[in-house]
């Protein structure tokens, strides 16, 4: 069992308050949504819960280890932040075993078994730079499940997916969140939201509410 | 930057400099130690016209113009493409920032070491004397101080690539190179620190613009001022990829 506690979080940025006074306990295997507008503070969220970003105050916990403060299991979060691009010249397989590579927990053979788990060719020749839209959120969804993190932080997981790739990616959501993963979710699509999460939050100028409608 | 641009990148300093000697290599040897020659290809001819020596100057640094820009982005790469990726697995982000600076100061002494191997296959070339003790030592010492202001000029082009991006980067680290290159051949004319010879050394650009082999003590705190310059080059850019927050620098991610 995997939890994530947050405690009176605030991100300012050149003068503006992107998060203000977040707090948040969940410790499940579940999944768990959150809602919101363009510009809500989504991305900025899972960019702290990814530890890209340091907040400007307050505390950000995952298995009550504190981030950038204790030194946690980095490969043990599977990230895929929206519209954050892989290295454009290089293919899918290389892109994901340099990423592999970092912490060593998995060989080629994982690598290419989570290219094949979102509907890609492990042996496609052609570098991301020439991917469409649909298969580039495929690959970055693959490298965020390669490792089988305990953590799983999706931005719009099922943006420029066509009407399959959507239904692979939730049934690879579920599959994930049965493994065990604490599975957490950003998304303005209200029905990833409705059919795939058992908690529900919602995000309005950077606070957030609990429960969709709020 | 895959091994094979970067092996590409380290080896054209060989053609490059064999092409800018090429009227040293079809004119008449001279009668003049090795040394004097390497040093004076180093660091260019002495004239009193401050004027010609800055454009001497300037062609002098050939070498490190190239390796800066062949490896000015070389650290700062990783925060442009894949950095969401790459830094939501890294453990420690200091550990990784000095493993990719002594990287870069490997490629640093690799490319030192042709480039200055290359210079004295010329000078022995051009030159009837023969290679003895003195020749090895200064050719340790250069290798040593081209070696380091390779790395801390490349480590600091990166670490401002990582915040303004990399033609920023080139042109604030340019002015500032030429600001002090200029300030260290007219040290002499600056009031009242211009009466202070050792202040000139202090001056990170004196190392490579002054002939310092004829006075071993100022040739000795230069390449000490060096090695610090290189190690706070390592601390303080070690604080800054710990302390930068990565998702608002992706290019495609803001």
């Amino acid at each position: 069992m995997h939890s994530i506690e947050i405690r009176n979080l605030n991100k300012e940025i050149k003068g503006k308050n992107i998060l203000k006074n977040i707090n948040l306990e969940i410790s499940s295997d579940k999944i768990y949504g959150i809602v919101g507008r363009n510009g809500s503070g989504k991305t900025m969220l899972f960019r702290v819960l990814g530890g890209l970003i340091r907040p400007s105050s307050g505390k950000v916990f995952l298995d009550e280890k504190e981030i950038h403060v204790e030194k946690h299991n980095s490969a043990k979060i599977g990230l895929v932040i929206e519209n954050a691009s892989l290295y454009p010249a290089y293919t899918g397989l290389k892109n994901l075993m340099l990423l592999a590579k970092i912490n060593n927990h998995i060989g080629e053979q994982e690598v290419r078994n989570a290219i094949k788990r979102v509907g890609l060719e492990p042996e496609d020749k052609r570098t991301v730079r020439k991917y469409s839209l649909g298969m580039k959120q495929r690959i970055v969804i693959a490298q965020a499940i390669m490792e089988k993190p305990d953590f799983l932080f999706l931005d719009e997981p099922t943006n420029a997916l066509d009407t399959e790739g959507v239904e692979l990616v939730r049934n690879i959501i579920r599959e994930e969140a049965k493994r065990g993963a604490l599975v957490f979710i950003a998304s303005h699509n209200k029905e990833d939201i409705d059919m795939l999460c058992d908690g529900t939050f919602k995000m309005a100028e950077g606070k957030l509410y609990k429960g969709a409608e709020a | 930057m895959s091994n094979w641009e970067k092996f590409i990148r380290i080896i054209s300093i060989v053609p490059v400099t064999f092409f800018f000697s090429l009227y040293s290599l079809i004119s008449d040897k001279h009668d003049i130690a090795i040394a004097s020659m390497l040093t004076g290809k180093i660091f260019g001819s002495v004239t009193d016209d401050t004027s010609k020596a800055f454009v001497l100057m300037l062609s002098n640094i050939l070498y490190l113009v190239l390796f800066n820009i062949f490896f000015g982005n070389l650290i700062s790469e990783d925060f442009r493409f894949s950095s969401v990726y790459l830094f939501s697995r890294l453990r420690n982000r200091k550990v990784w920032f000095y493993k990719r600076a002594f990287e870069l100061l490997m490629i640093s002494s690799v490319y030192a070491l042709l480039f200055l191997v290359s210079n004295l296959m010329i000078c022995t070339f051009c030159s009837t004397s023969k290679i003895e003790l003195n020749e090895v030592k200064i050719f340790l010492v250069l290798f040593g101080l081209i070696t380091m202001i390779l790395a801390i000029t490349t480590i600091i082009i990166n670490l401002l690539a990582i915040k303004f991006g990399s033609t920023t980067a080139f042109i604030a680290v340019y002015i500032s190179v030429i600001m002090l290159i200029f300030l260290s051949l007219k040290h002499e004319s600056i009031p009242f620190l211009g009466k202070y010879y050792f202040v000139r050394l202090f001056n990170p650009l004196s190392g490579i613009v002054l002939n310092l082999f004829d006075n071993p003590i100022a040739q000795s705190i230069v390449a000490f001022y060096y090695f610090i310059l290189m190690v706070l080059t390592f601390i303080l850019g070690g604080r800054f990829v710990d302390n930068v927050d990565i998702a608002l620098l992706d290019c495609e991610s803001i």
